[in-house]
């Protein structure tokens, strides 16, 4: 018999949840019947000491609680971790183009997610269920609105299973079950699994999850495509939605239609960067304002509007774009008259 | 090209270009844009775009239902105990007695206000008792002294196993009960 004391990595995650009531669960077979044992956290931070584990591997689980509809509270669960004698060693990660901590990217670009597994057995005397383990894809959608959990998840078919140690990449685009998939918005997780016991009952030893974002997408008003103007525009108006987190958007003009790659003259009033401490996507409405400044002769002018991410090596992207015609009216006043 | 925003969301759009700083490093105007950007090098990706780079990937959709994974889940491995409007959970099998008075007290999910055990055995001394056992006991390899679970049985409340304080589980080859 082994016995483990679990200093509990997952009961650090509860610093600063105050008011929460918090507690470990943790399921072990013992003389071959499964026993479940609950252990309470006074603490918002520390370590919590399981029970002595008795037998070759335990499952903890943490929960906490969350509020829910009148003044019922609801229970979540946090993390959980399969710990054990002859378990592998799993680390799961998932990578993004946005270096970001946790995890994020937007919904068109794929993200990597980097497996490595260590001290897999292969003793004959070792049970055959601690020999593999399964990885599983899941889904949780967020509200379009708020950016939070509405609660739609599932799972995906998906299920990889590994029976050697080493360590395994895959570039992996999300598919989130949406109408739009450019709009998608939830995240994305892997969870790799293995059993504590001869059972079906499937244990987690490690999980990894990113956040998927909705492409921005603009809207130029007050300018119309094509649109001859006799003054420079004055009305011109952007509404910009799903700015990723953290990016700068801002409107440029140039003279000339439109060509992918011109850089233009910045309007002021349109240029906007968000902090790196903005958690979710934004929206934003903005005004293009007076154009005379930037359009000293007449002709075609183009408007962009472009975003600057993470993605795409930080270079602009395009959001949307307008080019409109100049052609100032000449005003003569005159007079025609005979002498004789 | 969409017409006029409503009147509203003009006014309430920022009316300055000067720079206005945000919280945590962002701002309003033109010197929050790097002077040294490169050329915009794409246009942002269409749901066409995105669907067409996805048929180029292996993909099995979503799992039926009924294929979800067998895990260690909260509801199927607990009894609830609610009274008064708050709520407790124990492990299944923790529940060892339910005087009939009482039973309408175990309920199959969470509904109410939620309170660890110790906090709710403590706020309900007259619902619910805790019951020592050892960690062989909960595994069912020894037995419950008949005698003992008797006594406590006389008590008329609901004897919650636990070990060192907190509720565990019991086989029921030791408690001689089916799990609640």
């Amino acid at each position: 018999m082994k016995n483990f004391v679990f200093t509990a990595a997952i009961a650090l995650l509860l610093a600063a949840r105050g008011g929460c009531a918090d507690f470990i669960r943790q399921i072990q077979t013992v003389n071959g019947a499964t026993v479940i044992y609950d252990i309470p956290i006074a603490n918002d931070s520390g370590t919590v000491n399981s029970q002595p584990i008795t037998s070759a591997t335990a499952t903890f689980q943490l929960y906490t609680t969350v509020p829910g509809a009148n003044n019922t509270t609801k229970l979540v669960k946090l993390d959980e971790k399969a710990t054990g004698t002859y378990m592998p060693t799993v680390t799961l990660q998932a990578t993004s183009e946005d270096p970001h901590v946790p995890a994020r990217t937007r919904a068109d670009r794929p993200y990597g997610m980097n497996l490595k597994v260590e001290g897999m057995q292969t003793d004959p005397a070792v049970p055959d269920y601690v020999k593999s383990v399964r990885m599983n894809r899941s889904y949780a959608l967020y509200d379009a609105v708020s950016y939070q959990p509405n609660g739609t998840a599932g799972e995906y078919a998906d299920a990889f299973s590994f029976y050697q140690n080493g360590s395994y990449q895959s570039a992996v685009t999300q598919r989130l079950p949406v109408a739009s998939p450019t709009k998608a918005v939830g995240e994305e997780s892997f969870t790799v699994y293995t059993r504590t016991s001869s059972g079906a009952i499937q244990s987690q030893l490690a999980k990894a999850t990113i956040k998927v974002w909705p492409v921005a997408t603009a809207e130029i008003s007050g300018i119309e495509q094509d649109q001859l103007f006799t003054s420079a525009p004055k009305n011109g108006t952007l509404m910009v939605k799903d700015i990723y987190p953290g990016a700068k958007i801002y409107a440029q003009i140039y003279k000339g239609a439109e060509v992918l790659g011109t850089i233009g003259t910045i309007l002021p009033s349109t240029a906007v960067a968000y902090s790196d401490t903005v958690e979710v996507p934004q929206n934003q409405a903005l005004v293009i304002g007076d154009l005379e400044s930037f359009v000293s002769t007449d002709g075609d002018y183009t408007i962009e509007m472009l975003t600057i991410t993470p993605f795409n090596n930080g270079a602009p992207e395009r959001l949307a774009h307008v080019t409109f015609k100049l052609k100032r009216a000449i005003a003569v006043r005159a007079m025609m008259g005979t002498m004789e | 090209m969409k017409s006029t925003l409503p009147l509203l969301t003009i006014l309430l759009l920022p009316l300055t270009a000067s720079a206005q700083q945000r919280p945590g490093g962002g701002g309003h105007g033109e010197e929050f844009i790097p002077k040294n950007r490169p050329a915009p090098a794409a246009v942002v990706t269409t749901d066409a775009e995105l669907l067409a780079a996805r048929k180029t990937q292996k993909f099995g959709g979503l799992a039926p239902k009924d294929q979800k994974q067998q895990t260690w889940e909260l509801d199927a491995n607990s009894s609830y105990i609610k009274y008064d409007g708050s709520v407790t959970l124990v492990p299944k099998g923790a529940i060892l007695f339910v005087p009939d008075r009482f039973k309408d007290t175990v309920v199959t999910g969470m509904s109410g206000k939620f309170s660890l055990w110790n906090e709710f055995s403590t706020r309900y001394r007259g619902l619910v008792t805790p019951f020592e056992v050892t960690v062989e006991q909960a595994s069912g390899a020894k037995p419950i002294e008949e005698e003992r679970l008797a006594v406590a049985r006389r008590s008329g409340l609901i004897l919650i196993a636990v070990f060192n304080g907190n509720p565990i589980s019991v086989h029921s080859n030791a408690s001689g009960t089916s799990a609640p």
